[in-house]
């Protein structure tokens, strides 16, 4: 509540241009990408990493596995040989 | 050097009929975003991108584009690790690629510490305690702005443009890596001509 309050005056205290408060970043630190957010860490061991980057890290496994299962789509006339230029050998 | 037939193919092998050999091709249009990006930022400076919304739009294209480049490039590192994409006098390419990474890393950092904001100023003193730890503090100090966008803005687009144009004709030259069940038969090793 407190920090949205901050936010809201922070917003408008420059007219209104909606610039994001440079205080939020440097007391959030690097891993917040938007202003006023706090970061949820999770925390496994001795490893500690944040929501955003967990997510990240997920999708990335996803797309590579979807980049095996699926195949690229037939070129629709892979028979004909292609127009204009050099003949494919 | 490598000839036009083979440095832009109308063809290329059955095997890489996948969306996996699509990552380095998108990691190098995400490169192709933050230069185009990063020239405009660098024209208006940041008296434009911390101001104005066409100045917020293009900072944050630049900064999504980085978001672009390293999950494509680590992606792309994670298929040709597993294709084993050394194999056939390949090494050099891998070398190029992994140095690559690291320049793409020095880039990002320079790039970070260069924003001008309060984020930049506590990456800059939380960071200047490791590179003095490593020992090369005295040369690259995180706390010289000017130092850092200069290498940010000349130095590394320099550095990880020749390295993508050497990773590229190296593997023009070389053609794709084949699949690793053709190494498996005897007498295979995937070494061509």
């Amino acid at each position: 509540m407190a920090s949205r309050m901050v936010e809201m005056v922070a917003r408008h205290a420059d007219g209104g241009s909606h610039r994001p408060s440079p205080c939020r970043g440097g007391v959030k630190g690097a891993g917040a990408v938007m202003a006023g957010t706090v970061p949820h860490y999770v925390q496994w061991g001795l490893v500690s990493i944040t929501v955003a980057n967990l997510v990240v890290l997920g999708l990335m496994f996803v797309v590579f596995a979807a980049a095996l299962a699926l195949r690229l789509p037939e070129h629709r006339d892979a028979e004909s040989p292609p127009q204009g230029g050099r003949q494919a050998e | 050097m490598v000839s036009a037939e083979d440095l832009l193919p109308e063809e290329l092998p059955e095997y890489t009929r996948s969306y996996v050999y699509l990552f380095g091709a998108l990691t190098l249009g995400s490169f192709v975003c933050l230069v185009a990006s990063g020239l405009t930022l660098a024209l208006f400076g940041p008296g434009w991108w911390h101001v104005s919304a066409v100045g917020h739009f293009v900072n944050s294209i630049h900064f999504w584009s980085v978001q672009c480049l390293f999950f494509f490039m680590v992606l792309h590192l994670w298929a040709q690790f597993s294709m084993a994409a050394w194999r056939g006098g390949r090494g050099p390419t891998w070398v190029v690629g992994a140095l690559l990474f690291v320049s793409s890393i020095i880039a990002a950092f320079t790039g970070y510490l260069s924003q001008l904001n309060l984020d930049s100023q506590w990456i800059a003193v939380q960071g200047k305690d490791a590179i003095n730890a490593v020992g090369i503090g005295a040369f690259f100090n995180l706390l010289n702005f000017g130092q850092m966008y200069s290498i940010h803005i000349a130095v590394m687009p320099l550095v990880i443009g020749g390295l993508i144009s050497v990773h590229v004709i190296l593997v023009r030259r070389r053609g794709l890596v084949p699949p690793l069940a053709d190494d498996i038969a005897p007498g295979g090793d995937g070494r061509e001509g």
